[in-house]
């Protein structure tokens, strides 16, 4: 999950996501990539269940078993959390690999790497390993800039564009979309941005006050049926599966329906 | 300084440097050499350098153009070729691995069509160019896929674009102005043939969205719409 642009959503949706994996059944692991700021565990409800993190792992200080916590909501659902306190040059290329190696050896169906903001080492480290690259965007030109940028150093810097072998397959979610902004012009719309990174549209997660609810109680938005956020996350992940999944959230509510519901 | 600088430099067409040769010693040569990129590293890193003989041009003194090429290769620099070359100066270029850029003179009218092999080849890129990212050959570009806003591509030659051209896109930069640009639609932030630039900040009417093919006209850059 990455994106050049901060704060646009990658940890939600990596949260998010992971969850919808093991929901369908697939022993599935998020990674925070995000050394010093740890966010993704907040975001989870695992935050005083942290004992060892990421870099002890990669440095050898502890091992799988004793780093990884299990999910208590969801099963085949584990939790890599980020060091608070450490330097985020401890993350080594080697070290990174070593534990994507063993993770798979652990038969998790599903890595997902939540990457830091920005272009540089960070961001370069949580995208080296990918197979798929899921580009987390807002409706804005300066988000849609970075991620085009991303896109680029993802074809030419990650570890299959170095060995030559099948570009990483690359998809766009845009979140926080407002259909309304849209339609008065303040925000770009689904079919501009489309338009303008030119990849495969995995799903639109619209602006929903409940994202914020869920990550201050710690529990991914996806959990929550009732949210379009939620349902519209459930969506993004039967899509990357393979389902034929419409979009929804992406038109704007009728003023007079509005009035007729709420008026 | 006393002694006479055995070249002289002058800033040539956006990338590209202009190397006057004035002396065919490679000693003095690779010494100066040294000397100017220690004063201005970032200048040459990776910089393209034509070779330009006009100074020998009464003479036609015949430099050692193995010799200055490794010179130019040691100092970081990419040789792009020579220019203003008498006919046996350009023979001798062509033996040792240097391209004629152009302005070489006495060159028979009826002279025989350069073999094909001579031309610079053409490059084609099909995956996009995204922001930040830079393309630049010699010869002719085409692209097969957009290019992003923020990002720069550049041709000693033509370019052509089959799809969106939202960034910068400099054609004729080593002073081809007969170079061109194409591109299927027009949203670019700044359009040049051989230094000839122009910025399209405002969209002027007709001028953006659609086909457009981009050449120079004398010393106008005119932007057609197809
Ligand atoms: N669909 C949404 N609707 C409303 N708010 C959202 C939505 N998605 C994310 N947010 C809010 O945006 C903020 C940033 O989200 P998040 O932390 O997931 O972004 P990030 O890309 O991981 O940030 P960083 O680059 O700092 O790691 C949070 O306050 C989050 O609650
Ligand atoms: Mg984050």
């Amino acid at each position: 999950m990455t994106s050049g642009k901060g704060g646009v959503g990658k940890t939600t949706t990596s949260a998010a996501f992971a969850t919808g994996l093991a929901l369908r059944g697939h022993k599935t692991v998020v990674i925070d990539f995000d050394v010093g700021l740890r966010n993704l565990d907040l975001i989870m409800g695992c935050e005083r269940r942290v004992v060892y993190d990421f870099i002890n792992l990669v440095q050898g200080e502890a091992n799988l078993n004793q780093t990884l916590i299990k999910d208590r909501r969801v099963e085949g659902l584990y939790i890599l959390p980020a060091s608070q306190t450490r330097d985020k040059d401890a993350l080594t290329r080697e070290g990174v690999g070593q534990v994507i190696d063993e993770l798979k050896a652990a038969d998790f169906e599903y890595i997902v790497c939540d990457s830091p903001a920005g272009i540089e080492s960070g961001a370069q480290m949580a995208m080296y390993y990918a197979d798929e690259a899921v580009v987390v965007t807002n409706p804005e030109v300066s988000s849609v800039r970075d991620s085009d940028r991303m896109l680029g150093i993802i074809a030419s810097k990650s570890r299959r564009a170095e060995q030559g072998d099948e570009p990483v397959k690359e998809h766009l979610l845009i979140t926080r979309y407002a259909p309304a902004r849209v339609s008065d012009g303040d925000m770009l719309s689904v079919d501009d941005i489309v338009e303008l990174v030119g990849i495969g549209l995995l799903g639109v997660i619209p602006e929903s006050e409940s994202v914020l609810q869920a990550s201050n109680a710690g529990q991914p938005v996806i959990l929550d049926e009732k949210d379009p956020a939620g349902q519209a996350y459930s969506d993004v992940v039967a899509r990357f599966l393979g389902e034929q999944v419409p979009l929804r959230f992406v038109e704007a509510v009728p003023k007079g329906l509005l009035k007729r519901l709420f008026g | 300084m006393s002694e006479p600088r055995p070249f002289e430099l002058r800033a040539g067409m956006q990338l590209m440097q202009r190397l006057l040769l004035c002396d065919t010693d490679v000693e003095s040569f690779r010494r100066a050499l040294e000397e100017t990129v220690t004063q201005a590293p970032g200048m040459f890193q990776g910089a393209l350098v034509a070779l330009d003989l006009a100074p020998l041009q009464e003479t036609e003194a015949l430099p050692d153009f193995v010799a200055l090429d490794a010179a130019l290769r040691e100092a970081g620099i990419i040789p792009a070729g020579i220019s203003n070359a008498g006919p046996t100066q350009a023979e001798a270029a062509q033996t040792a691995g240097w391209k004629l850029l152009g302005g070489q003179r006495e060159r028979a009218v009826e002279e025989a069509p350069k073999p094909e092999s001579d031309r610079t080849p053409v490059r084609v890129v099909s995956q996009p160019v995204r922001s930040g990212q830079q393309i630049h050959t010699l010869g002719d570009l085409i692209l097969l896929a957009p290019v992003s806003a923020g990002a720069e591509v550049l041709a000693g030659g033509s370019i052509y674009v089959h799809a969106p051209l939202r960034g910068r896109a400099l054609a004729g930069i080593l002073g081809d102005d007969t170079a061109t640009i194409s591109c299927a639609v027009l949203h670019a932030e700044l359009v040049s043939v051989a230094g000839h630039y122009r910025t399209l900040e405002e969209p002027e009417a007709g001028q953006r969205g659609g086909p457009a093919y981009i050449h120079l006209d004398g010393e106008q850059l005119r932007i057609e719409t197809v």
